[in-house]
């Protein structure tokens, strides 16, 4: 009997402490269930993912943790309304009642704490009867969500089983609503902070007061999730200076200029912090009569310059929902780097204006510069202004380029005498010197100048006018006057003016002037001056007998035979007809004019080859050699011409020397 | 009225054969009524495409819908590895199919997963009850995320069952069927919409075994910590075998009889499972894996339980859906494993507790079932609806 007392004692024994195990077990379970709920949404509040993805996190574990079929998200403190943020279980196509005073908003007001909707209320509110009935609600519960500093959005759970939600549940979730509050307050807070460190980029690329503007009011609504924004302007009449309001009233309409008057006036604006204002008769006492405005609730943020307040930037939404405290935070920040934008824009538009006068001023003188620099080049002068070591102390750039192939730089410090040919450096010497000491007179000159480096001289008229009394110029101006088209010009006329114009040897004219001149020389240098005089001995016949085009072609071929004959200081010259006399300067002595007159009878008595035909011309040549001091050009021609006509009569063919018996 | 339901089988070797002969066996068995909905689960060894055209030279443009599996229940029969294809032919009854589908859903499955149920709501027409047949491939990752993507779109009026395609436990492809098209890396959605409520019936069978662990860390498919301490340890504690017992090769031998249960608010528990573990002490999960901070617990059972849930959820079926013709049965290709030789008993048992009803089952490699929040994929477990 006892054993078998003994034994079901026992089972007893055994079956309790199995009892025991069991509900120590379900303890245990129930703990770590508990520990789970919040390991599970801690770990995904920690997760450094983007809203979005946190927030489906968010409603999807909440689902799984809490069994509940139906998780709806409120967060009007970001989001600036009461639609939800997120949900799930609810049909694609559902809309919330979300009027600004609605259901969801009286919820706001009405339950502060965790409350679980009872059946009643789930039946017959407007918020849950509807989705009640369609999805088959049976239970849920609302958990306020309060952030570090208010309350800022909600969550509902609903379950569409019998289960009801308990009171730890509640406390639970309470906790755990907390934790999602604030890690929404800091993702949204990283993301207006990103919007500010965006902002300065965006706006410091700017420095036109309108696109700040612009810039900030879009910035500002879509960092503080409201659904537009204003720019006021404390001062001036018009209180708007830029706004991205969608349902903007009139510009001019006066309930904007006095909410811009009133905010103006509002201690924590004017202590540089922003604030949020519900817009309707208790806070702010618009006089009777003005329009209602199309926004219930207002953020607005100070801009401060120099200690005064300038401008106001105010976002606006329909809801009356507060903006939080971190936003209010935020949007002190970012109106204080709006306001230091405008002042640089400001600062940058009074030197844009500055700049633009002084463009203009130099405008106007690059235009005379350039017209100026469009005369010289017209003018073809390089203007030079000359120290008193003939170096150049300035020259015109673009004029000497052109002119002279070389940069105002390069020529800077150049001497100018350097640049002269050698046949004339003397006389602009000369010239140079006498300019040097006449103060403020013009003194010019004809001067051939390398053009570049090459050898390539060109005439230029330089004339030189000392201003070096001149504070201003403390140099000789000298103007250069690109002369060489002229000079050749000149040139070509003398030419024509001095030779004959079928052998290109010189006129009669001509020679009698080299002749005046060799014979001056000739006495100066105590030397003797020879003319040779010759005509050729058939040409009458020649003509006749070929033609003119024969007796031209003879005349230019003894031309050029004669030239060759001479050295280069000797000149030939065709009197007329077959006429020809030649000029010898310093003749040393009988001998060396002997071996000129051999060469020139030679020449002489070559035959000429005209259309297959040899023709033998030949000449007779008289010599006359000048006695220093005596003889001048007429004299010693005709002396030459006596001696020739004695040449003819001797027998053609020959040369003879003047002698005073032929008078 | 009533749904009418036929079902065919065949086990020959030709696809098309096989098809067409397993088509006509069900559509007799309609007597001359019209199917609205075909859905087939096959061995993966068959010419898919031509399986399937030797099914549609018979069923001809009507929807159909299906999976490569781990096994058939077919009736109270079960049809092994590689044995053949099995169709079911069902009549509209009182309800209206949409059909669609997503291919290389894979990195993207929460908007197949909206995209699909979308689509196949849509074609069904609105309602006020429903429920959704899923299948994917087993391969395409954390199909929990599909289930979300779906869940998003049906809400909690809508039951949903399902289960993953299986390649007869190859891992290597598997797939699934929409029309006439064999749908790779994909998932396939049948929504029936309905006038009255449709349930979902779950069970696994598995018991707890000693206190709760914690997820302290899970990465990828690991789960690295239980409790703070290696995962694999602090499980073989748990199970009071010592860790130099169990290597890499012989984990799942142990594992799949002390499966991992997922804790959820009722105190009961969702099924997953550790396939090995690592050098590093890590457990390998098969399917989806228990988020950090979860609550999980090593699981129990005995054969005996494990196939009585057979009995339980045709049981259960039925009494959900007393007129129903035909109970669609998930179950998981792990019981296979466990069942052995019994293997056979568990659609026995299904069908001698299903009533009038036609079994007609699939083993896959992971279930679908939503029973509360939006958890909805399991492990180790039998699950069906029935219609």
């Amino acid at each position: 009997m006892n054993q078998e007392k003994a034994h079901s004692n026992i089972v007893a024994e055994i079956e309790k402490l199995k009892r025991e195990r069991d509900e120590a077990f379900r303890a245990a379970q129930a703990a770590v269930r508990d520990a789970s709920r919040v390991n599970r949404i801690l770990t995904i509040l920690n997760d450094p993912a983007p809203l979005e993805t946190l927030l489906e996190e968010i409603i999807n574990t909440v689902s799984e943790l809490f069994s509940a079929e139906i998780v709806v998200l409120f967060d009007p403190g970001g989001s600036g309304n009461w639609f939800p943020v997120a949900a799930i279980g609810l049909p694609e196509d559902y809309q919330f009642e979300t009027a600004p005073r609605g259901h969801i908003a009286s919820f706001f007001e009405t339950y502060l704490t965790a409350t679980v909707i009872d059946q009643e209320t789930i039946r017959t509110n407007p918020l849950f009867s509807e989705i009640a009935q369609m999805l088959g609600v049976k239970n849920a519960i609302w958990i306020p969500m309060r952030g570090s500093r208010e309350l800022r959005g909600a969550l509902i759970l609903a379950r569409c089983s019998a289960i009801s939600f308990t009171r730890q549940e509640m406390d639970l979730l309470s906790a755990l609503g907390s934790r999602i509050a604030r890690t929404l307050e800091r993702v949204q807070n990283e993301s207006q902070l990103e919007y500010i460190i965006r902002g300065n980029q965006k706006i410091g690329r700017h420095l036109d007061k309108n696109t700040i503007s612009e810039e900030a009011v879009r910035t500002f609504s879509d960092m503080v999730k409201a659904e537009g924004a204003v720019l006021f302007n404390c001062q001036g009449s018009d209180p708007i200076l830029c706004s991205n309001l969608p349902k903007e009233a009139n510009k001019s309409q006066s309930e904007w200029f006095f909410l811009a008057q009133f905010l103006s006036r509002d201690q924590t604006i004017l202590t540089g912090e922003a604030t949020s204002t519900t817009i309707n008769s208790d806070c702010i006492p618009f006089p009777p009569g003005l329009p209602e405005l199309p926004y219930r609730e207002v953020l607005t943020a100070p801009l401060f310059r120099d200690g005064q307040l300038h401008n106001l930037l105010c976002a606006f939404r329909s809801n009356a929902v507060h903006f939080t405290s971190g936003t209010k935070q935020i949007a002190t920040l970012y109106s204080a780097q709006i306001a230091a934008a405008l002042e640089k824009a400001d600062l940058y538009e009074a030197l844009r204006k500055e700049l633009q006068e002084r463009l203009s001023v130099e405008a106007s003188l690059r235009e005379s510069r350039e017209k100026f620099k469009a005369l010289l080049r017209n003018i073809s002068a390089v203007i030079a202004v000359l120290n008193v070591d003939r170096t150049i102390k300035y020259v015109g750039d673009t004029a000497a380029k052109s002119l002279w192939g070389q940069t105002g730089e390069e020529l800077v410090g150049t001497t100018l005498f350097d640049r002269v040919h050698p046949d004339d450096l003397e006389m602009l010497t000369k010239v140079f010197e006498k300019a040097s000491r006449s103060p403020g007179q013009n003194i010019s000159a004809i001067v051939r100048m390398r053009y570049a480096e090459a050898d390539n001289w060109r005439y230029f008229d330089v004339i030189l006018t000392n201003l070096l009394h001149d504070f201003s110029v403390k140099g000789i101006v000298a103007t250069f006057h690109d002369v060489t088209e002229h000079k050749i010009s000149e040139n070509k006329l003398t030419q024509l003016a001095c030779l004959d114009p079928l052998t290109g040897l010189a006129n009669r004219a001509s020679f009698l002037d080299h002749l005046h001149l060799a014979l001056k020389y000739a006495a100066e240098q105590s030397t003797q001056t020879a003319i040779i005089f010759f005509d050729l001995d058939n040409f009458k016949r020649i003509n006749d007998t070929f033609g003119h085009a024969a007796g031209d072609e003879i005349l230019k071929t003894f031309a050029k035979r004669v030239k060759e004959c001479l050295r280069p200081i000797d000149i030939a010259a065709r009197l007329g007809g077959d006429e020809f006399t030649i000029l010898i300067r310093e003749v040393d002595s009988i001998d060396k004019l002997s071996s000129v007159l051999d060469r020139l009878l030679a020449s002489l008595m070559k035959p000429i080859v005209f259309n297959d035909t040899a023709i033998k011309v030949g000449g007779s040549i008289g010599v006359a050699m000048s006695v220093p001091h005596e003889d001048d050009a007429e004299s010693l021609l005709h002396k030459a011409d006596l001696a020739m006509y004695r040449a003819k009569r001797a027998g053609k063919g020959r040369y003879i020397f003047y002698d005073p018996s032929f008078e | 009225m009533k749904v009418r339901a036929g079902t065919g089988a065949s086990v020959l070797r030709d696809a098309y054969d096989a098809g067409k002969q397993a088509a006509e066996t069900a559509i007799a068995a309609l007597c001359g009524e019209s199917p609205a909905i075909i859905l087939i689960f096959t061995t993966p060894q068959y010419n898919l495409a031509s399986l399937i055209s030797g099914i549609r030279s018979v069923t001809g443009t009507t929807p159909l819908a299906g999976a490569t599996s781990a096994g058939e229940m077919f009736g109270a029969s079960y049809m092994g590895f590689g044995a053949g294809v099995t169709v079911l032919a069902m009549t509209a009854g009182p309800y209206r199919f949409g059909i669609a589908s997503a291919s290389h859903i894979h990195g993207n499955l929460d908007q197949a997963g909206q995209e699909i149920a979308r689509k196949s709501k849509k074609e069904a027409g609105p309602s006020p009850f429903s429920a959704m047949i899923l299948l994917a491939d087993c391969l395409a990752g954390n199909l929990q995320l599909l289930f979300q993507g779906v869940y998003k779109v049906t809400g909690p009026t809508t039951t949903i069952v399902g289960g993953a395609a299986s390649d007869e436990l190859q891992f290597k492809a598997t797939f699934v069927f929409h029309n006439d098209k064999v749908v790779e890396q994909g998932a396939v959605a049948i929504w029936i919409a309905s006038e009255k409520p449709l349930q979902v019936i779950t069970q696994h069978g598995w018991e707890p075994v000693g206190v709760p662990f914690l997820v302290t860390r899970a990465e990828g498919t690991e789960i690295m910590e239980l409790g703070g301490r290696p995962a694999a340890e602090a499980y073989e504690e748990q199970l009071g075998i010592d860790s130099e017992e169990l290597t890499a090769e012989n984990f799942w031998d142990t594992s799949m009889y002390h499966p991992l249960g997922l804790l959820q608010m009722d105190g009961s528990t969702i099924i997953r499972v550790a396939r090995t573990k690592k050098s590093n002490g890590s457990l390998l999960i098969q399917g989806c894996v228990p988020p950090d901070g979860s609550a999980v617990q090593v699981m129990e059972s005995s054969e005996e339980a494990l196939l009585a849930v057979a009995e339980n959820v045709g049981r259960d079926a039925i009494a959900s859906n007393p007129e129903a013709a035909v109970i669609i049965a998930f179950s998981c290709a792990m019981r296979i494993r466990l069942f052995k030789e019994k293997t056979p008993e568990e659609a026995a048992r299904l069908q001698a507790n299903a009533g009038d009803a036609t079994v007609f089952g699939v083993y896959c490699c992971g279930e679908f079932a939503r029973t509360s929040g939006t958890l909805g994929t399991h492990n180790a477990t039998l699950t069906a609806i029935a219609l």
